[in-house]
């Protein structure tokens, strides 16, 4: 089955404007398409991979989250008591305004201490400075900047930020790249507790050797009707928090499929266009001996070309969205841009091509070549 | 030799409640080697009949036989790979490709048999001379004055060789002076080459270079006075 090529390629190139501008069109439909995948990838797997799967979160019995969970300091001794497990860090955990050189923003503030955070955040480490001891000093996240929507310099070391009553001086930098973690702003966890006016500890950090360790003390604590708390894998917490974002997801498909449909229509528009007003040549390479089927062919591939271009187009910018900070209510998060996705954005811009010249293929498909001819 | 052969050749078309039928019971022998001029009034006929012969239209009843083999029950693809060797079809609207070059157009059915690159070259270029446009031959068809087309148009039926030329009013969109450079193309192929050739036409200054002439009129066939 031969294929008119040239003339198909000739016919795109001859439609300069038209094919640029239905590529162009392909590329917006993918692009976006690729930013909401990556968001929403972004925000369920930030959030999923803050858990350390060694570490196991100790809440007030009943509370889903930390910013709603109060632990006093007894039950703290009581786990603390409880040997075998190498950390145990009690936190204070607030979303609070800080003000930053006069200008309250809302942002999200962890109390810890210094000489175990780093244990039990595995996948924390200090970028410059140190970690806050007491006396109100602060270590900030390295994407806390941009969470808080102020210049990477008003959070330097030495600067100095209000919250709680206080003032709080920076003392230190750290990452905890791909994770929640990497937008807080990190103090003393004495510290809090006394400008918040509050006795009871937002959670319990445990640090255990290994998994089996981690199942064991989960195993223990709920044994345990003196210690009333509810206990979870550090995974598990971040993993329904995760899933709690889920929906987003679907928000994200929806749009994606609403977009994809837009690029349908685009590319069908434009070879509904080309082909109608190309019947009579389609005739033609039917008397001159191309078959039927390379005929129709050869115009899905014109469409196919196109949209692929386009589909190239858009993965090339839409790579350029990876590991890209972006700020939304929830926190910050880097767009996730993989192989994966970008596999699936190409399959979806040759769906749109196939899709696209289908219905104006099919409309000539049938006619006789007399018919055609005589368009 | 009978080189085509119409038999009992009906055609007819449905146009709502009415029927009509250009062609009824028509019987032709073409012999090899001859230069047919079919002639009659607008609306007759000539047009389904050449296609008919080209396989590009099927009859309603009857027979077409070329060579030989009645082509009449081919499939689509069949014919189609048979036109491509046996048949040049020429245009009243030359049907150029505008988006391809004059060299391009004329290698467009060459593209479809097996041969080298180099021998498709030589072919499309001896085409290209035989119509005296060699000097076109990178030229689009919106460069070309209408007669140029249709002569990039004969190169284009002639490229593979075929036995057969058939032609459709081919100096219907030319002035006097292209179609005489047409009619004097396609009588050197028919008295140098040896090829077939069945011209529509309804002038009859175009009918004079025809060694034999037919009228359609009224679903008949009727040889005409040479
Ligand atoms: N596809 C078709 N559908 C309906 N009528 C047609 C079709 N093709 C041709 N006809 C009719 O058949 C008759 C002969 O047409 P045609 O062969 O083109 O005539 P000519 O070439 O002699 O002018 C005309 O009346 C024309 O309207
Ligand atoms: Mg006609």
């Amino acid at each position: 089955m031969k294929l008119p090529l040239r003339y198909n390629l000739r016919s795109l190139v001859e439609r300069k404007t038209r094919t640029a501008m239905t590529i162009l069109s392909i590329a917006t439909a993918i692009f976006l398409s690729i930013m909401m995948v990556a968001l929403s990838r972004g925000l369920v797997e930030t959030t999923r991979a803050t858990g350390s799967p060694l570490n196991v979160i100790v809440l007030s019995q009943g509370a889903e989250s930390m910013e709603f969970s109060a632990i006093d300091a007894e039950i703290v001794h009581h786990l603390q008591a409880l040997s075998g497990q190498p950390l145990v860090s009690a936190q204070a955990y607030i979303s609070t305004f800080v003000a930053i050189g006069g200008v309250e923003k809302r942002g999200v503030v962890r109390g810890l201490h210094a000489t175990t955070a780093l244990g039990i955040h595995d996948n924390a480490r200090l970028l410059e400075g140190r970690l806050p001891n007491r006396g109100f000093e602060l270590a900030v996240g390295n994407l806390a900047a941009t969470k808080l929507g102020v210049a990477p310099s008003a959070l330097a070391i030495g600067q100095a930020v209000d919250f709680e009553g206080q003032s709080w001086t920076i003392v230190g930098r750290f990452e905890a790249p791909n994770t929640i973690l990497d937008s807080e702003l990190w103090a003393d966890v004495d510290d809090i507790l006394l400008a918040t006016k509050r006795s009871d500890y937002s959670a319990v950090m445990l640090r255990t050797k290994d998994a089996k360790a981690a199942g064991d003390i989960l195993f223990a604590l709920a044994l345990r009707t003196d210690i009333r708390v509810g206990a979870r894998a550090e995974r598990e917490y971040y993993g329904v928090k995760a899933r709690a974002m889920e929906p987003l997801r679907s928000v994200a498909l929806v749009m994606t499929l609403m977009l994809v449909l837009g690029g349908i229509l685009a590319g069908m528009n434009t070879m509904f266009t080309s082909i109608s007003g190309r019947t009579r040549e389609m005739g033609v390479l039917l008397v001159l001996g191309y078959h039927r089927r390379a005929v129709l062919f050869s115009f899905m591939l014109e469409s196919l070309a196109m949209c692929l271009a386009g589909g190239l187009v858009g993965c090339t910018a839409g790579l350029l969205l990876n590991g890209l900070p972006m700020k939304i209510p929830m926190g910050v998060f880097r767009f996730v841009v993989d192989a994966q996705t970008l596999a699936m954005a190409m399959a979806l811009a040759a769906f749109i091509g196939i899709v696209g010249a289908l219905v104006p293929v099919l409309r000539v498909a049938r006619l006789s070549v007399v018919a055609a001819l005589r368009d | 030799m009978t080189l085509i052969a119409l038999e009992k050749i009906s055609k007819s078309y449905k146009k709502g409640d009415t029927t009509i039928t250009p062609l009824d019971g028509v019987d032709l022998e073409v012999d090899e080697g001859a230069f047919l001029a079919l002639m009659g009034p607008s609306g007759s006929g000539k047009s389904t009949l050449l296609n008919l012969v080209a396989g590009i239209d099927r009859p309603s009843a009857g027979k077409v036989i070329v060579a030989g083999q009645d082509i009449t029950r081919w499939s689509e693809d069949r014919l189609a790979d048979w036109r491509t060797r046996a048949v040049g079809y020429v245009f009243q609207q030359f049907n150029l490709m505008p988006v391809l070059t004059a060299f391009e157009n004329v290698e467009l059915p060459l593209l479809l048999l097996p041969m080298s690159r180099a021998q498709r070259k030589k072919q499309v270029l001896t085409a290209l001379e035989l119509v005296g446009l060699l000097d076109r031959a990178g030229h689009y068809p919106r460069q070309l004055s209408g007669g140029q087309e249709q002569r990039v148009a004969i190169a284009r039926a002639v490229a593979t060789d075929p036995q057969i030329i058939l032609a459709d009013e081919p100096t219907g969109n030319l002035d006097r002076e292209s179609a005489t450079e047409v009619m004097n193309l396609l009588v050197g192929l028919n008295a140098e080459l040896g090829k077939t050739i069945v011209i529509v036409t309804h002038d009859a200054l175009v009918s004079a270079y025809a060694s034999r002439k037919l009228h359609l009129d009224k679903g008949e066939l009727v040889e005409a006075s040479a």
